[in-house]
């Protein structure tokens, strides 16, 4: 019988195996790949850190940090270990996971997701055309380049300004291609600045706002996309068509998170985030079983997924321990002008702040951020800037919540 | 003659916007913290910026190994350290941070190693 099951070696799944550990927990950590680091290590900029450790780390090198944690402290690593079930009896979950040698079994007290999440690809898209070879997903294409040194084509066009296109039109550049275009529904790309300003703008790389592909085309191989103008809701200008030749085209088109796995096991899912719905110690509906990192939302900054793990280990003790008493119940949402906020349920009056993470529905210059109930507002601060490409954070004083059933996150 | 620019701190992913004005001295504006202020400074005379990229790894679990200038270089010189790096072949073993080439470019400034990769054979 082990303490924690933790699902996922990357930056959030370590990170909570390692504090567990530290606890003095028995802690196995599962990882389907052969190799600890998840994502990070085809994350080869730099920028990962600067919070944590005030220092501009690349991927792996942040990712290098909680391996080398984890292999400190006492925890039971398993590679290439797939997760094929897991099951809640009695109070205890039962994991079964295939590796290349055989099919296994693990009883635990408690289970943590670390999983992340996947990217959307071009059946989730409304893209139409032909269906010819060339056709990638950023993180596809950023896994070429960074671990293999292939380039996907010659001429370029992406789909979408999001943090990870931006970062591979960046690979793609300096690796030498011929000719690289970004396109993009937004007014403004839809990641961070700072990616626009050092993947973009930094080497003059065409970009079109308010485009769109409409059609890939070509026959076994990429040849050409039509190219359309879009209005403010994105609804294509007719007479604005244009045809330009490409060898493929890379799709930055979002990221979701991989809830399906926690769904299976009964937790609820916010239709907002597709994450798992928890509590302020990450905890999902299904008692015991938490979520940490890109499970939960896709954050901007690997500093914040990682700091998820580091409450979570928290709430993880508490409820090995017998100490979560779910005394509280108080929804948290997201008012108009917020497209999510989590944790989505406050459940124990213990403590006495907690992080709330929120993405703004619209793009505003010294907004005032409210927290209120009925109508009424509880608790509010001034922002000098929010905008959807931007994920806020606040910290709430449990004290005002008390007696409330339902609070709403707003900005305004 | 003073010029105005502006640009997008990448400090941190908040990304203040920055307005620069360049004369003898840099006059930033818009930025939220010291660092911002500083990277302003900075961006008004010489922007600068660290390079990742790869090299091509021998023995080793990947055919690449990722690589970074160890502290950023001009932006200017992006596109020579990238010509430097180029055809560049290393040998597994690697350990992170071992120095893969000691002066980039001209730069004055090493390409490190971003990770460990043992040699496999």
């Amino acid at each position: 019988m082990k303490d924690v099951v933790v699902i996922g070696g990357g930056p959030s799944g370590l990170a909570v195996s390692s504090e567990l550990a530290k606890k003095g927990y028995d802690v196995v950590l599962l990882e389907r790949n052969d190799e600890l680091g998840g994502l990070l290590q085809q994350c080869i900029h730099d920028g990962f850190g600067t919070d944590l450790f005030g220092e501009s780390l690349s991927g792996p090198e942040f990712a290098d940090i909680f391996i080398s944690r984890v292999r400190g402290e006492d925890v039971d690593i398993k590679l290439e270990a797939y997760v094929r079930s897991v099951n809640k009896e009695e109070g205890l979950f039962n994991i079964v996971t295939v590796t290349p040698k055989s099919v296994e079994e693990l009883e635990a007290r408690s289970v943590v997701y670390a999983i992340g999440c996947r990217e959307r690809n071009q059946f989730e898209i409304k893209i139409g055309g032909t269906r010819p070879s060339g056709v990638y997903t950023a993180g596809t294409v950023q896994r070429l380049i960074n671990l293999y040194g292939i380039l996907p084509g010659k001429d370029v066009v992406i789909l979408g300004g999001g943090d990870v296109g931006m970062i591979v039109a960046r690979h793609l550049f300096l690796e030498g291609v011929n000719s690289i275009l970004m396109v993009y529904p937004e007014e403004f790309f839809s990641g961070l600045p700072r990616n626009a300003q050092q993947c973009i703008l930094d080497f003059d790389i065409p970009y079109r706002p308010r485009t769109i592909v409409r059609d890939i085309l070509g026959d076994k191989k990429v040849k050409a996309v039509e190219l359309v103008d879009v209005d403010e809701d994105w609804e294509p200008i007719p007479g604005t068509e244009e045809i330009y030749h490409c060898d493929s085209v890379i799709l930055s088109v979002g990221l979701v998170p991989y809830s399906e796995k926690l769904e299976d096991l009964g937790a609820r899912v916010d239709k907002k985030t597709s994450g798992p719905m928890i509590n302020e110690y990450f905890e999902t509906t299904v008692d015991g079983a938490f979520s940490v990192g890109n499970l939960i939302q896709i954050f901007d900054y690997v500093d914040d997924a990682v700091k998820t793990s580091f409450t979570a280990a928290e709430g993880v003790e508490r409820y090995l321990e017998n100490e979560s008493k779910k005394d509280l119940g108080i929804e948290l949402k997201p008012g108009d002008n917020v497209r999510t906020v989590t944790p989505q349920r406050v459940d124990e009056r213990t403590g006495e702040k907690f992080s709330v993470f929120f993405r703004p529905a619209i793009e505003k210059e010294d907004p005032k951020v409210e927290v209120m109930s009925k109508g009424e507002v509880l608790e509010s601060c001034v922002k000098r800037y929010v905008s959807p490409s931007i994920l806020e954070e606040i910290s709430i004083s449990k004290d005002i919540l008390l007696g409330e059933e339902e609070v709403i996150i707003d900005v305004r | 003659m003073s010029d105005e620019r502006e640009v997008l701190c990448i400090r941190c992913p908040k990304g203040c916007r920055l307005e620069l004005k360049i004369d003898e001295e840099v006059i930033v504006e818009g930025n939220q913290c010291k660092a911002g202020e500083d990277h302003g400074k900075q961006e008004g005379r010489e922007p600068k910026r660290i390079v990742p990229t790869t090299v091509k790894i021998k023995d080793a679990r990947w055919p690449r190994l990722p690589v970074r200038t160890k502290e950023s270089i001009s932006l200017d010189k992006v596109k020579d350290v990238m010509e430097a790096v180029e055809g560049f072949v290393v040998e597994a073993p690697i350990e992170k941070g071992d120095v893969v080439i000691k002066d980039v470019a001209g730069t004055s400034v090493p390409v490190i190693a971003e990770r460990d990769m043992e040699k496999i054979r």
